[in-house]
């Protein structure tokens, strides 16, 4: 990712659109899903993120751009954005879930395109009952009693299905090893 | 194992609880670190799990970043020039029948939902499976040990695996493109398909009959691999057009017309008993309900100029654009006065520009009008 993230910021400060083609494919999708995660809309999403690479090429933003500070300064940006948006069309802040994005900071760390590809094929390995409701929740963004309905289940076996499979996903997590190490110094410490 | 404080974490994160039941997760979680630890890493695979779900719902390409890069150079450019009327050339774009300078009547607003078509279909397998195909690189399976690949171009492959095992009957797949795609297919005997929007197009995986036969709706551009032992037929509704090693394009989106256009090689148009050779340059459109074929020379250009990203008009009444761009762009048009769909225009642009961009043009040139709401565009008289 290092590597790549020298590429980008050299090539758009050279304003060379081969840099603006690189950053879209590493960082398109991420950046959209992670617009996605506050705005609970693929659609406004991608206009969100599309704009915003517009805008870093018109606005030359290339030129201000360093390769170790590159993928804090995109999703910090795009949060922003969308959070705007956000402020213009849902006020009451009912599209978002507050609990999953508030109070505690969402890390993007983990949101790579590689990540992508691992998530997609640890659940084609759960069972298809699993399957459905991982889509159900996810994709249809239904309510628990709404697929439970769906699948002729009840709400607590929704949820007992949707926790397992959660565990069973195994992620790298670059975040939570800080906060062990935190603990380990902390232990040490004490 | 599960347990209670796993569904806490659930419903705590889905936002399924009430304030009171908040607070109370809240303090289990800060209360050590070990549970800190616990919920971060609950919180990870459950946002993981949404984004690793949702990916497949990203459909942006880096061609729209260039058309909005496009789109704002003409806002910026059509503010500066308000009311003095300046001709534009956007890169291709060629105007053959330009009228009377005319002022600008409508522009529409930059964030728009209508995009141009992309690399999109749908492969039904023969096990009856659908597949959702793109321009994201795929390996599938079929019967008989045939492998599918789809590539990055939006293209779908099909390789039959030299086996002992021969394989007794046909299997069918059938690739479905929608409004506002697109893709081509290779088949098995090398055979070159490209499927324009609004598709469905049915093909063996493997040819093993004396002819090879495929079916289409909709409308296609074919390079047939030639074979002079076994004829390439494509079977429409009721007819069928026999090749043998040729290209050409069939058209059947027009109600009740099914329209052939021969680039090269040779073609035989037989509806029943009645057969009909086609010359390379000829166009012949078999009308349905007349039961009456029509054969006309032709500038095949125009008819195939959509499977190179080009859209070609050739004198062609507003309504016929239409049709052909609301397949394309996945819009629906109105009409407030039936005159409108009778003007005649000629023009030519890349298909992946913004429909914006070829809208005002035609308002440039003509007396219509167009608006834009959402998907919906309403053609009017000036």
């Amino acid at each position: 990712m290092r590597n790549l993230d020298n590429e980008i910021c050299t090539l758009l400060k050279q304003h060379n659109v081969e840099g603006l083609k690189l950053l879209f494919s590493v960082y398109y999708r991420p950046l959209v899903l992670w617009a996605d995660t506050y705005l609970n809309n693929i659609g406004h999403a991608e206009d969100v993120v599309q704009e915003f690479f517009v805008k870093l090429w018109e606005k030359k933003f290339g030129d201000r751009l360093s390769a170790l500070t590159l993928k804090s300064y995109l999703f910090t940006a795009v949060k922003n954005q969308a959070l705007n948006v956000l402020e213009k069309f849902d006020p009451l802040k009912e599209t978002c879930d507050v609990a999953l994005v508030n109070h505690f900071q969402v890390e993007y760390d983990d949101l790579t395109e590689e990540l992508l590809s691992r998530v997609k094929a640890e659940i084609k390995k759960l069972s298809p009952r699993s399957q459905e409701v991982v889509n159900g929740v996810y994709l249809e963004g239904l309510h628990y009693k709404e697929v439970a309905q769906k699948l002729g289940i009840s709400v607590s076996t929704v949820k007992t299905l949707l926790v397992n499979a959660l565990k069973q996903l195994r992620t790298s997590c670059e975040h939570i090893n800080e906060i062990l190490t935190f603990i380990l110094y902390k232990k040490i410490t004490i | 194992m599960i347990d209670q404080d796993d569904i806490n974490l659930l419903d705590y994160i889905s936002g399924e609880l009430r304030e009171e039941e908040r607070e109370e997760v809240l303090k289990w979680i800060e209360s050590s670190i070990e549970n800190r630890v616990y919920f971060e890493q609950f919180r990870q695979n459950y946002l993981s799990m949404r984004w690793g779900t949702r990916s497949s719902l990203v459909k942006g390409e880096f061609p729209q970043i260039k058309q909005r890069l496009q789109r704002h150079k003409i806002m910026r450019y059509i503010a500066r020039c308000a009311v003095a009327v300046v001709i534009l050339s956007v890169g291709g774009l060629g105007v053959h029948s330009l009228r009377q300078e005319r002022e600008i009547t409508t522009v529409q607003q930059p964030i728009s939902s209508i995009s141009p078509g992309s690399s999109r279909a749908y492969l039904q397998l023969s096990s009856g499976e659908i597949v959702p195909v793109s321009t994201e690189e795929k390996i599938l399976k079929e019967k008989g040990g045939t492998s599918i690949t789809i590539s990055s171009a939006g293209e779908v492959l099909y390789h039959v695996r030299d086996s002992l095992v021969e394989v007794a009957d046909e299997v069918f797949n059938k690739l479905i493109v929608p409004r506002g795609g697109e893709f081509v297919v290779t088949l098995d005997d090398g055979t070159r398909v490209w499927l324009n929007s609004g598709t469905e197009f049915r093909y063996p995986t493997n040819f093993v009959t004396e002819q090879r036969e495929v079916y289409l709706k909709g409308e296609a551009y074919f390079d047939v691999k030639r074979d002079t032992t076994r004829p390439f037929v494509v079977i429409v509704n009721d007819c069928a057009v026999k090749v043998y090693g040729t290209q050409f394009n069939i058209n059947t989106h027009k109600e009740g017309v099914i329209q052939t256009v021969l680039v090269s090689g040779n073609v035989a148009f037989r509806k029943g008993d009645e057969e009909f050779r086609l010359q390379p340059g000829e166009k012949a459109e078999y009308w349905k309900h007349e039961g009456k074929v029509e054969v006309n020379q032709v500038d095949v250009s125009s008819y195939i100029a959509w499977k190179d990203g080009t859209f070609i008009f050739e004198n062609e009444s507003l309504e016929d654009i239409m049709n052909t761009l609301s397949r394309w762009y996945d819009v629906d048009v109105f009409y407030t006065s039936p005159e409108a769909k009778r003007v005649y225009l000629t023009g030519k642009m890349k298909r992946y520009k913004d429909i914006q961009e070829l809208l005002y043009f035609f308002e440039r040139i003509s007396d219509v009008k167009f608006t834009i709401k959402g998907k919906v565009i309403t053609v009017s008289e000036k």
